[in-house]
């Protein structure tokens, strides 16, 4: 291991640092009357940097085994960062009119970038220290960035609620960590299980473990923190936590539970079979009630992490294709429908479902945005979404899950009526005060875009899968 | 021979639907119904082109063979299998081909003249084009995946269409319904292909209906309460094929769905959609027949049968004539399930060819009637029965052209009607004495539904009119003449050296006695209708008042929808979402107001952050832990 | 013996301040009973002959850390600020977590049998300061940076709270109105 490896193969770690630190400089140096100039630099950058994690990765260790990165992990962080891109061009104008008057537009954009390091070092992380660190940071900066909202008091309320609850989670996690190396005696994840997966200590402490990323993905029952955090947070902080987040948590889930913790799968896989279901189910029961359609998406978002666990109970390089090619769809239709309550909202101030009504004959655009993430959502063909929950099954159909597969399509089904419902709102009904017609500035409609053309190239066109499962099938 | 010509079929429908949604708002009224009507024309006239090429020109000793005319991987899921978008033709793909063109396409042109006072007629035709374009995808489908998109894209179509009037609540409503009904069977039809394919090692129909290659390659194929599991799979398939097809006890939207503009009830709810559960079926035939020695089978049949029945009895009450069109609609697809639940394979698949050669003629004077019927609401402005009467003399061409729908689907010679009908009898008769009579007693009773409304609407009381009734436009005329045509000579076609179970012809028998039967009961029937209706009088009030509340019953549709919502209402309302609201009140809600309320005298300041919901949360997530931990190091040694 | 004696008097005094320091309505006193805590847990680390970490930790958490803690709250509240009595079944709802929690912890730590870490654990300052900058194997560089970002992001975190001010808290905070949306708007 040389300098020159480290800075190659840890590139998208230096850049996204480089960016931040880039950013930090201009905070200190430039002007207070001229920081909005920062913003498209933040941007402009960023764009650069998600084009490079294009670049296929190499398969490397480094560090004595803390940093280890391959192909798939690769990819993954470009999800996440195209992810990311599509918040910061929705995010755009309500950076500018809400953020930047209170000069935090250039602190948002190096907490996410900070936020997205951390995301980083969660996938690559070879030990639990890494692993850790990363977990912290992103999350932290998150709490702080739901609180942004200063005017709104649920933004404040969002905030502190998910830095308590990130406290209680992380503790929980980090008392299970501390219990797995008293076993162990070792927190690298190479060869950390070879002799004593037998011990109920280690299933404790795992079992705990379990528990922290658990809430970070917002199964039920760690989900309680969702909902509140989803309603108060900016939207842009909602796509992030429900969307990126979550990605991001569900990727080092798949990676531990498939390779660190490969010898405990029976425990494991009644833990998540137990979880799956009581996440589909009550995050679907939940969202039928709602009519605030951010915290409507929250809910569903739920339910959907549900489905995500089937992919990984199935394992093997298939279930964890099915995984990555689910979060990648999940990702362009999620921020897809928040896209346009972003758009809403920065117009109007409007989020509830009612104020949907008729929205057709007055944003024919952006209503069909949305109509167009819901039916993903819903799973209809030939949308994404359809492709995506249908290889879930068939992964979860191929080892036999079938009653779990029986309560999956059931919930389907339900979540086929509420998803429903906004479409029916905006499309079939008419209202006397309608949201007027809104005009999106660019960056969003660039947004919106990439989101559209994503859910509809997932859907039709094939090869990306076929890539993901050979991402897949060179790791395990 | 060079198929590959067929692909532009479905894809001229879709350039129809792309061109009519995109230029929305910019095309010129006029010009939306000349692009689509134009675009099936031609679809129709290659589907011919197909037909003729097929059927006399590929005959071989071992009979038809099936050809994939056009095909692409699409997405590889594992190395060995893989989705395939294609185009599969064999006789039933063909038949269904030329169905649904010609029936899109005269619908279509019919649309030019009834739709044209209505606003938006662009949307109207984008989406017809999106119809037919997912209807001949589903039907050309060369596995079951293609199958299971389009049929899901069939389902959103529809939707769309039968929702047209939106600023009508009861279509909406309708479109709501029929859309999560559909739905709700299609669950089941995913999980049977889930099921069915995952033993099969294959989604293509070839490898599907193989059932001895899959019994062979896997050496234990689970068996659940008697039954493979390869016959649940086919089983919970006919559950969506089901609810497509409006059979009971999923039936409860087609009436509902006739919200939608006439037309579209004859495309969409009459010859293509509601067929296509009949299709799948057929499609699966020799799985459904192999597996288990077709128990699968016995229950497409009983459900078939009973539905038709079902369907009928309802029909005779209802007052509304759409309505009692789709009540006859089920009515008929029941028979044509039942055709098929009776066939034997090859030489004893009389039921199969005869249930597909009724799907044939049924498409065209169902649609006929339909047609017939939407050229009655035009003239009368009413959908009800009890606002007509008399119109033979206002509209003689409608008149002549529904009577001779009425005689056909009666089974009266030499309408087409009466050859599949009589077909399907024959081959039940042979199989099972029981679902005979039934099919029997419902073909009487088919008649006198048909002439009542036939009676009522045309003869009867003679009313004054606001505006005077007239025979519609050209554009409306002419489809009802073609399918007129079509009710008549269709029947006459060689179905059974065409259409058959093994793809070789099939030697049938004409047995004289069993036609005079079948119709002589259609015959009783239309005289029955003759006696009440030809004249008005308060003889078919006086009856239904006498027989009292079996008659409220039947005309309310036994009730079905009432108890679909009771149990909605009882079962999932109450038990199932009131205790989630109850948790969530009293539980979620509840805690917090409680810590509200105890400590708001105490605290100042930083009350609920400290003491709030944030409490509660934490509290949950530690009991979490807490249950796992025990379940796993307690109760579940998992090691 | 003298060492297991001195071992249990730690415990004893660490548990008994982590409770008080829990369960005190008054939130100085809180951090008080935590920095008891903290110089019981560096008295183990003497105890097992860890100077150098024994050290680190009297003067970086009960040093440093507790003076910030304090002062934060000196600055923030009035020294007697109170804070409100928890409501009665949240108490006993508390507790019962805690109980199943400690018994769980105590049955799996007596059935499980320790292996003693063997070899010599060397804190000596150079070698430490060697392994934060080490890249190698057993090195900790990668941590450490990554720390430090957290810790950056923190900072601005911190900063852009405060400064934005949070406005409406400060207000409420002064006339003594509750802080968060009461659960009555709460739509769930």
């Amino acid at each position: 291991m040389n300098w020159i490896d480290i800075v190659t193969i840890m590139r998208d770690e230096w850049s996204i640092i480089g960016i931040l630190i880039l950013l930090l400089a201009g905070e200190i140096l430039v002007d207070k009357k001229q920081l909005s100039m920062l913003i498209p630099i933040a941007i402009g950058l960023f764009v650069l940097h998600t084009a490079m994690s294009f670049i296929p990765g190499d398969k490397a260790t480094l560090f004595g085994g803390m940093y280890r990165t391959n192909e798939m992990m690769h990819f993954m962080k470009a999800i996440l960062n195209v992810a990311v891109l599509i918040i910061l061009f929705q995010s755009y104008d309500w950076v500018k009119t809400t953020l930047l008057p209170n000069g935090m537009a250039n602190a948002f954009y190096m907490l996410l970038f900070a936020v997205l390091s951390g995301m980083y070092f969660l996938i690559s992380a070879g030990d639990f220290i890494m692993f850790f660190i990363g977990f912290e940071l992103s999350t932290l900066p998150i709490a702080a960035m739901a609180a942004f909202q200063l005017k709104e008091m649920r933004s404040t309320e969002a905030g502190i609620k998910l830095v308590l609850l990130a406290g209680l989670a992380s503790g929980i996690m980090l008392y299970g960590i501390s219990l797995m190396y008293a076993v162990t005696g070792t927190l690298y994840f190479d060869g950390f299980l070879s002799a004593y997966y037998h011990e109920p200590l280690l299933v404790f402490g795992f079992i705990l473990f379990l528990s922290g990323l658990a809430f970070k993905i917002s199964l039920v029952p760690f989900h309680f923190w969702a909902p509140d955090v989803y309603e108060g947070a900016p939207i842009a902080i909602t796509s992030l936590l429900s969307v990126v987040s979550k990605a991001a948590s569900v990727f080092i889930l798949m990676i531990l539970l498939l390779t660190v913790f490969k010898d405990l799968s029976d425990a494991w896989k009644m833990v998540l079979y137990i979880l799956a279901v009581l996440t589909m189910t009550i995050g679907n029961l939940f969202a039928l009630r709602q009519t605030n359609m951010k915290r409507f998406l929250a809910f569903s978002s739920i339910a959907q992490a549900g489905f995500i666990l089937l992919g990984i109970l199935a394992g093997g390089a298939v279930g964890a294709a099915t995984v990555i090619y689910f979060v990648l769809i999940y990702v362009f239709t999620n921020l897809g429908a928040f896209g346009v309550i972003q758009a809403i909202k920065d117009e109007s101030g409007k989020e509830d479902m009612t104020d949907y009504t008729g929205l057709y004959r007055t944003n024919p655009k952006l209503s069909l945005v949305l109509v167009l993430a819901l039916f993903s959502l819903a799973g209809i063909p030939p949308v994404a979404g359809f492709f995506g929950k249908f290889f879930l099954f068939s992964a979860a159909a191929g080892k036999g899950y079938y009653i779990l597969l029986i309560i999956a399509v059931i919930n389907v089904t339900i979540s086929l009526y509420y998803y429903l419902l906004p479409i029916r709102a905006m499309l079939l009904r008419t209202s006397d005060t309608p949201i007027p017609t809104t005009k999106s500035g660019n960056m969003m409609r660039i947004g919106l875009l990439i989101c559209v053309a994503g859910i509809m190239i997932l859907g039709l066109y094939s090869p990306v899968y076929s890539f993901v499962l050979g991402l897949t099938q060179s790791w395990l | 021979m060079n198929w590959s010509y067929t692909i532009w079929i479905p894809l001229l429908p879709f350039l129809s639907f792309v061109i009519n949604g995109v230029l929305y708002n910019r095309l010129p009224k006029k010009l939306s119904g000349v692009i689509g009507t134009s675009a099936l024309g031609v679809a129709a006239l290659l589907s011919y082109l197909t037909a003729g090429r097929y059927f006399f020109g590929t005959t071989s000793a071992e009979g038809y063979q099936p050809i994939l005319a056009w095909q692409s991987t699409w997405m590889h899921i594992t190395d060995k299998l893989a989705i395939d978008m294609g185009v599969y033709l064999d006789p039933i793909s063909i038949m269904m081909l030329v169905v649904v063109t010609t029936i899109s396409f005269l619908v279509h042109l019919y649309s030019v003249g009834y739709m044209s006072e209505e606003e938006g007629r662009n949307r109207y035709f984008a989406w017809l084009g999106l119809f037919s374009f997912s209807m001949l995808g589903l039907v050309l489908a060369p596995n079951l995946v293609q199958t299971y998109m389009f049929w899901e894209l069939v389902g959103v179509s529809s939707f769309l269409l039968i929702g047209y009037y939106y600023d009508k609540p009861s279509a909406v409503r309708a479109a709501l319904k029929a859309f999560i009904v559909t739905r709700f069977a299609d669950v089941f039809f995913l999980i049977g292909i889930l099921l069915y394919s995952y033993y099969s090692g294959s989604f293509k129909f070839e490898d599907l209906n193989n059932i001895a290659a899959i019994q062979a390659a896997n050496s234990s194929i689970p068996v659940f309460m008697g039954l493979s599991a390869l016959t649940w799979g086919l089983m919970l398939i006919f559950v969506g094929g089901a609810g497509k097809s409006a059979m009971f006890p999923l039936h409860i939207w087609l009436p509902d769905a006739m919200e939608g503009p006439t037309p579209v009830s004859a495309l969409i709810h009459a010859a293509t959609m509601v067929v296509a559960g009949v299709y799948l079926v057929a499609r699966l035939f020799p799985a459904f027949h192999g597996s288990d020695d077709g128990f699968a089978l016995h229950v497409v049949a009983v459900v078939g049968t009973f539905s038709s029945l079902f369907a009928a009895i309802i029909a005779m009450t209802q007052m509304d004539i759409k309505r009692v069109l789709a009540f006859s609609t089920m009515s008929q697809i029941g028979y044509m399930m039942m055709g098929l639940g009776v066939s034997g394979y090859g030489e004893e698949g009389l039921g199969y060819t005869a249930s597909m050669f009724h799907l044939f003629t049924h498409a065209a004077f169902k649609a006929l009637l339909f047609l017939g019927a939407g050229a009655i609401i035009h003239a009368v402005h009413s959908n009800s029965l009890k606002d007509m009467g008399g119109l033979r003399k206002y509209m003689p061409m409608t008149n002549i052209t529904f009577l001779i729908a009425c005689l056909a689907i009666s089974g009266v010679p030499p309408f087409a009607g009466f050859f599949s009908k009589d077909m399907i009898l024959e081959a039940a008769y042979e199989h099972n004495k029981l679902i005979y009579f039934t099919g029997y007693i419902t073909a009487g009773l088919t008649a006198f539904y048909m002439f009542r409304i036939y009676f009522m609407a045309f003869w009867g009381r003679n009313r004054d009119y606001d505006h005077k009734p007239h025979d519609p436009v050209w554009s409306m005329k002419i489809p009802l003449i073609v399918l007129a045509a079509g009710s008549v000579v269709l029947g006459l076609l060689p179905f059974n050296e065409w259409v058959t179970s093994d793809l070789r012809p099939l030697h049938i028998h004409f047995d004289m006695m069993m036609a005079a039967a079948s119709v002589g009961i259609g015959v009783i029937g239309i005289i029955t209708a003759y006696l009440l209706y030809r004249k008005p009088s308060d003889a078919p009030d006086k009856i239904s008042h006498s027989l009292g509340f079996v008659y409220k019953t039947v005309k309310n549709k036994f009730y079905m929808d009432e108890l679909y919502l009771g149990i909605m209402r009882e079962v999932i309302l109450k038990r199932i979402a009131a205790p989630v609201a109850w948790f969530d009140r009293h539980i979620v809600d509840g805690t917090m107001n409680l810590i509200g309320n105890t400590t708001v005298g105490l605290s100042k300041g930083i009350k609920r952050i400290q003491s709030g919901d944030f409490q509660v949360y934490a509290f949950g997530i530690l009991i979490a832990v807490i249950f796992f931990v025990v379940l796993f190091n307690y109760f579940i040694p998992t090691i | 013996m003298t060492e297991r004696i001195i071992f249990y008097i730690l415990a004893f005094i660490m548990i008994v301040f982590s409770l008080m320091s829990v369960t005190s309505t008054k939130i100085i006193r809180s951090a008080i009973y935590l920095l008891g805590v903290l110089m019981a847990t560096a008295g183990l680390y003497f105890l097992f002959n860890l100077n150098f970490l024994g050290a680190i930790q009297l003067t970086v958490y009960a040093g440093g850390i507790m003076v910030l803690i304090v002062i934060a709250i000196l600055l923030t509240h009035h020294v007697g600020f109170g804070l409100p009595v928890p409501d009665k079944k949240h108490m006993i709802l508390g507790w019962l977590a805690a109980m199943i929690g400690i018994t769980i912890s105590f049955f799996q730590f007596t059935t499980h049998t320790f292996k003693p870490k063997i070899g010599n654990l060397d804190d000596r300052v150079s070698k430490m300061g060697a392994d934060m900058l080490h890249y190698g194997d057993g090195g900790f560089v990668l941590p450490f940076e990554v720390i430090s970002i957290l810790l950056l992001a923190g900072i601005i975190a911190a900063i852009t709270i405060a400064k934005g001010g949070i406005p409406h808290l400060k207000k409420r905070l002064k006339s003594g109105q509750p802080t968060t949306v009461s659960s009555s708007t709460k739509k769930q």
